[in-house]
């Protein structure tokens, strides 16, 4: 049984009817008729009845191209606005019947083609240019078909409920305030706890026994205690407040570039939006909560 | 639009469709050479804009092209009407159209057109091979039509073929039922004849030879099937033309205009009511090869042929008005006993007596010594066959040339020929004397097809004979070659004349291997199909069209034809998509998967069927609590489910549990 | 043999109350040989559960609290130079007990996360230069707690496959949590569990657990729920070949559990949750499911006959 998100296409959701192409071999076979009549031959009569049946014929090859296919919704990634959202349709059959020239897309002028030749499935991206960051819904998404013989087109609207997020556009704004910059990333700070070498100093009778150096007594007689330090290690509040004065289309613009900076390197960062408040953390998950929260802000509003 | 590039695929059986239908206008000599030339030039820059050597012609040179397409049919056929210099011009659009595909829609144009050249092949001919070969190159052109819808990663031109054929295949269906069902109209208007078209068969003309020429030809007059027995051989003498005027040496019509249809056609002339029918009735249709003449052959006496356009003449014949330009089907009843102008119009009497006042003296005077030494009319008749019988006549092919004074040269010189000269010599010395005479230029004879049960008469069956009016009996039949070769007349023209001298000028030909079995029986196969062919598919006129439904459908009007047309067509229509639509699923479920379904829609009735994503043993629980007067029952089911699906690595065989559901069914019904 | 197992699962159960299900889930982890991640609040009885069950297996036990200053050697052990002798002498650490409980493993920093990930991905302890095996049979108990809060490091998700289970133990119901308080201490109840199993039993059904049929119809049934991770919208990446055998063993041993001789569909939901919610992260889903959890919804979708 199909799962949800998707849609088996069948009788009720398929429409057909003749192309242009399709309306002008029809002329011809009229053309034929009448040539027929007037030489009284009755071949050429055959040849435009057998055109005239491959016609009617092709309009059940035609809808055969779309029933029984199954399209089911993939997985979405999200995008930043201004970028092409990538949606992935997964395309499958019932039985042994193939589907060929196969074109889809929500864009009448920008259809993307699809065969299911030997493959049971295939997997079609599709992209859809964004606008504004928020949540996007492509809507009724447009199967169509002119196989075999391209005079009849047949189509059908399907609605796989796909949504994706889209992101602000990410606006260079210089570093993250209150970040660590790049250059100071080495800058090490001296930390109890910490666990990378740093270096040795005098043993106080107070240093735990595991930071002993025991391999340098061992050699040396003399008891000397491990340092430890750490990478700088802060976290980074991405305020609303920092960018007074910009719209708030810019704002979040600028945030996202934060966050987009902040996620490549090993810092925590928090995000604070008016009425929202994310606590710092690392992480994919963070980052796309963090981004979900820029771009579903105030949407609508 | 202007990157738009040909899948690889449709280019290919496009190329290949062009060159097939444009093949036979060549072969056939039908095309002028330069249309030839362009449309070879065509294709090569076709195929190098596909590789990209070349690029399309520019703007002006197409309207170049095309202007030059145009005025150069226009002077080389010297007019637009008729079918050649139209086959021209599509081919030229054709062609041209190759150049500028810039669109998906233009190279659809091109298919459309080839469509269109495809069919104009059977203005010209219809045998079995020419339909089958344009049947081929349409589905080559149906291919490319399908290429043109494929995606790129297609590129197996044999596979688009296969569909292409198959596509049509479940076309034919529909194609008959249209074929035999929709209403043949007569034609809306009058089309361009055919102008280049040779005229073929026996001609108005019969001089010494031209027959013996028509003889080295295999091609088929027509085909005659009767109904009930098949006359013996010697009575099949079909009637073409009769020849009542003589002048230098060579026989023809006197005033075809008067003898003709014109005369024929106002009313029943009452001549007709004159004949008299003596018995011996046959029945048969002939369908008759195109002559390009008017001339149609029966047997005496042909009764008027209630068809239009075919009529009967004074001179006991049939003509066509106008001419056989396609084959011709026709029937005719005739009496072979009979006797016509028992009395002779005098103007009968005159045209059929008259002589050139000079010429043939030794002739003349031979008749009016046999005359003078025999009783009688009939005497002298057969006094003059035994002569070519008893004398030393010969019956030859290839007769020597004769001088000025033809029959002189023949009588009393060469003495070897053909039946041209027996019958025109003949009719000479009854002329001579005074007895009405005239010569009959037809076919005798013909091959009995016993597989279709037709007689089959070739242009070596062509014959010429005498009629000779005798008081008391009318015109009478007079054959003088069978005087001289009577197995000419028994058994065909091959036994009468000397071997190598049949067919000669063929080197290959069927007919020539009449002696041999198998070959023979082979021909007469083909033939026969050839004949059905000809009979039911390229025969199939109105008239008969109008014959056949009668006899299937009673007499029924032209509603319920209709009615039962689309009846049939969307019919078969349907037939084929549910063929076309059936499901075939990848993996069919087990027997045991089946039963357990089955159980499970049995309660869905009662809102206890199986939930989505439910296994077997919690829907067997979940039931128990519903029902728990089923419960032992359920949980059987289940369990044997359970068992059977899981405890083994396939599902041994489905009876267990075809015994639990029915216990369980057993159960719920008495416990309701 | 069942028996024994039905016992254990009781005797755990007195302490643990209200928790069959998931002291039947760790179980199952451990027959299939596998760690288990228990992700909860405190105070829920992770350590009750762990401690309870390393007593009725047998098992020697120890605890680490992953604390923010928790080096690698204080998991794994360190070498002490021993002047009397002249040698290094290697005081194994915690993790060299049958079970480990590895406490709020969240707080500490990712290399000692890591260095427990390793010992238990390799079953044995490599400390400058020499390897030593853990014992056998070896188990880690993580639990994490999942709130996020100041000072911890999330395991990283490539890292969370490294459990074979993740469970969540969550409140008790009414009438195990009136026991709960009427009763006593369960610290002190665990001193009086009973030795229901020990390793060798252990291990013989751990090797039984191997040989549970599996049908050609199940795992059809298996495939499907895989290939439904791969192909639906909510799932942000589909299930790996190695999370589909860890899904099958579980269901196995579950099998094992519910006294079967082969797996039936209702053992691959029993475990599913548990197996495969922590490999799989949802998609950016805005459609409005939410709700039931991705692995419930998962099995609503994928119907058992196909």
């Amino acid at each position: 049984m199909p799962p949800a998100n998707a849609i088996t296409l069948s009788q009720k959701s398929i429409f057909i009817l003749p192309t242009r192409e399709g309306l002008m071999f029809a002329v011809l076979v009229v053309f034929m008729v009448l040539a027929g009549i007037n030489y009284q031959n009755s071949l050429v009569y055959a040849l435009a009845f057998l055109l005239a049946s491959l016609f009617m014929v092709s309009i059940l090859h035609t809808y055969r191209n779309l029933a029984g296919l199954t399209l089911q919704a993939g997985p979405v990634k999200a995008a930043f606005a201004g970028e092409d959202a990538e949606f992935i349709v997964i395309l499958s059959r019932l039985g042994e019947r193939t589907h060929e020239a196969l074109l889809l897309g929500w864009d009448k002028q920008m259809l993307q083609g699809a065969d299911l030749l030997e493959e049971e499935e295939d997997r079609v991206k599709l992209y859809v240019p964004t606008r504004q960051r928020g949540v996007m819904n492509p809507g009724r998404l447009l199967i169509q078909t002119y196989y075999p013989v391209g005079l009849f087109r047949s189509w059908s609207w399907v609605d796989l409920d796909m949504s994706t997020l889209v992101y602000p556009y990410p606006v260079a704004a210089g570093p993250v305030p209150g970040a660590p910059s790049s250059a100071e990333e080495g800058e090490m700070l001296q930390r109890e706890g910490a666990e990378d070498f740093y270096g040795l100093r005098q043993y106080h009778s107070s240093d735990p026994p595991r930071h002993v150096a025991w391999k340098s007594y061992a050699r040396t007689e003399e008891l000397l205690t491990k340092q430890y330090a750490s990478y700088a290690d802060r976290r980074v509040w991405l305020d609303w407040e920092l960018l007074t004065g910009m719209e708030a289309e810019a704002r979040l613009s600028r945030l996202c570039y934060w966050v987009l900076q902040l996620a490549a390197t090993t810092n925590e960062y928090g995000l604070r939006l008016p009425g929202l408040e994310i606590a710092p953390g690392r992480g994919e998950a963070h980052r796309d909560e963090v981004l979900k929260a820029l771009a579903i802000f105030e949407v609508g509003r | 639009m202007n990157d738009f590039q040909i899948p690889r695929n449709s280019l290919a059986w496009m190329l290949v469709a062009q060159a097939g239908v444009i093949a036979p206008h060549v072969w056939s000599l039908r095309l002028p050479v330069w249309i030839v030339l362009l449309c070879v030039g065509c294709g090569i820059w076709r195929v190098m804009v596909y590789q990209g050597r070349w690029t399309y012609p520019g703007r002006w040179v197409r309207v170049l092209f095309v202007i030059g397409g145009v005025v150069g049919i226009g002077f080389g056929y010297g007019t637009f009407l008729g079918v050649d210099p139209w086959v021209g011009l599509v081919i030229t659009a054709f062609v041209l159209k190759l150049l500028e595909m810039h669109s998906k829609r233009d190279a659809y144009v091109v298919i459309i057109l080839g469509y269109f050249v495809a069919l104009t092949e059977f203005l010209y001919f219809q045998a079995i091979p020419y339909a089958a070969y344009v049947l081929l190159v349409v589905t080559c052109l149906t291919a490319a039509l399908i290429g043109l819808n494929q995606t790129r990663s297609h590129t197996r031109p044999v596979k688009t073929f296969k569909l292409a054929a198959s596509l049509l295949l479940q076309s034919v269906p529909l194609m008959v039922v249209l074929f035999v069902l929709f209403p043949r109209l007569a034609p809306l208007w009058t089309v361009p004849i055919q102008s280049q078209t040779a005229r073929t068969g026996v001609t108005d003309r019969m001089s010494p030879g031209n027959i013996a020429e028509l003889t080295q030809s295999d091609d088929l007059a027509f085909r005659a099937t009767f109904e009930g027995p098949v006359p013996p051989q010697s009575e099949l003498y079909w009637r073409g033309l009769v020849l009542s005027y003589f002048e230098d040496g060579t026989w023809s019509q006197v005033d075809p205009r008067s003898y003709g249809p014109v005369a024929a056609r106002q009313k029943r002339p009452a001549w007709v009511d004159r004949i008299e029918r003596l018995g011996n009735q046959v029945r048969y249709s002939i369908i008759l090869e195109p002559t390009n003449q008017n001339w149609l052959f029966s047997l005496t006496v042909p009764e008027p042929v209630d068809m239009d356009g075919v009529y009967l003449v004074r001179d006991y014949r049939l003509v066509a008005d106008p001419e056989v330009r396609s084959r011709l089907r026709y029937e005719v009843t005739s009496d072979l006993d009979y006797a016509i102008d028992r009395r002779m119009p005098s103007r009968l009497y005159y045209d059929n007596t008259m002589l050139p006042v000079k010429g043939n003296p030794k002739a003349r005077e031979l008749a009016a010594q046999m005359r003078a030494a025999a009783g009688s009319h009939r005497d002298y008749v057969n006094a003059v066959l035994r002569m070519f019988n008893e004398q030393e006549f010969s019956y030859t092919l290839k007769p020597p040339r004769l001088g000025d004074d033809t029959v002189d040269d023949f009588l009393l010189g060469t003495r070897s020929g053909f039946c041209e000269h027996y019958a025109g010599s003949f009719t000479f010395l009854m002329r001579a004397v005074g007895i009405p005479a005239r010569v009959v230029v037809g076919y005798q004879g013909g091959e009995y097809n016993r597989i279709g049960d037709y007689v089959a008469v070739y242009q070596f069956d062509a014959h010429a004979w005498s009629e000779v009016w005798l008081e008391g009996e009318g015109w009478v039949r007079v054959d003088p070659t069978s005087a001289v070769a009577p197995e000419r007349i028994q058994s065909g023209l091959e036994s009468a004349v000397s071997s190598g001298e049949f067919l000669g000028d063929l080197t290959l030909s069927w007919l020539k291997y009449r002696q041999t079995l198998w070959i023979t029986e082979l021909r007469l196969q083909l033939a026969a199909i050839s004949h059905y062919w000809d009979s039911w598919v390229v025969g199939y006129s109105p008239e008969v069209q109008v014959d056949l439904l009668t006899r299937l459908l009673g007499n029924v009007d032209s509603k319920t034809i209709g009615m039962i047309t689309l009846g049939l067509f969307f019919g078969l229509l349907g037939i084929i998509g549910i063929i076309l639509l059936r499901k075939k699923p990848i993996a069919a479920l087990s027997e045991v998967d089946k039963e357990f379904l089955r159980f499970s829609q049995l309660l869905a009735k009662e809102g206890l069927g199986r939930r989505m994503g439910e296994g077997p043993i919690d829907y067997g629980r979940r039931l128990a609590a519903a029902r728990p007067d089923l419960a032992a029952v359920a949980n059987r089911v289940s369990e044997t489910y359970v068992t059977l699906n899981y405890a083994e690595d396939v599902p041994s065989d489905a009876m267990a549990l075809k015994q639990a559901v029915r216990a369980f069914r057993l159960r719920a019904m008495t416990t309701r | 043999m069942h028996d024994a197992i039905a016992e254990t699962i009781g005797e755990v159960g007195s302490v643990l109350l209200g928790k069959t299900h998931q002291i039947k889930l760790a179980l199952t982890c451990f027959l299939s040989r596998g760690h288990l991640l228990i992700e909860d609040l405190p105070g829920m009885g992770k350590t009750t559960l762990a401690h309870t069950l390393a007593q009725v297996l047998s098992l020697s036990y120890n605890r680490i609290q992953f604390t923010s200053d928790l080096l690698p050697a204080d998991v794994l052990g360190v070498s002490i130079y021993d002047r009397d002798s002249g040698k290094f002498n290697f005081h194994p650490g915690p993790v060299f007990s049958q079970l480990v409980l590895a406490d709020e493993i969240n707080r500490t920093t990712p290399k000692s996360q890591s260095a427990l990930l390793e010992a238990m991905e390799e079953r044995q302890v490599t400390i400058e230069g020499e390897t030593r095996p853990l014992p056998e049979p070896f188990f880690v108990i993580a639990t994490q707690n999942p709130n996020t809060q100041a000072g911890t490091f999330p395991l990283p998700e490539s890292q969370l496959d490294r459990f074979l289970m993740r469970i969540e133990l969550g409140y008790p119901d009414a009438e195990a949590e009136r026991m709960l308080l009427k009763g006593e201490d369960r610290r002190l109840l665990i001193k009086h569990v009973r030795n229901t199993l020990n390793p060798a039993v252990l291990k013989d059904l751990q090797d039984q657990s191997q040989h549970i049929k599996v049908s050609e119809a199940l795992l059809d049934y298996v495939q499907r729920l895989v290939q439904h991770t791969r192909t639906a919208q909510e799932f942000a990446y589909g299930l790996s070949p190695r999370g589909a055998l860890a899904l099958l063993a579980c269901a196995r041993s579950w099998a094992l559990i519910e006294g079967r001789t082969h797996v039936v569909p209702e053992d691959v939901q029993a475990v599913l949750p548990s197996v495969v919610e922590h490999r799989l992260r949802e998609a950016a889903d805005f459609s409005g499911h939410g709700g039931a959890a991705l692995a419930q919804r998962m099995l609503s979708q994928v119907d058992v006959i196909g």
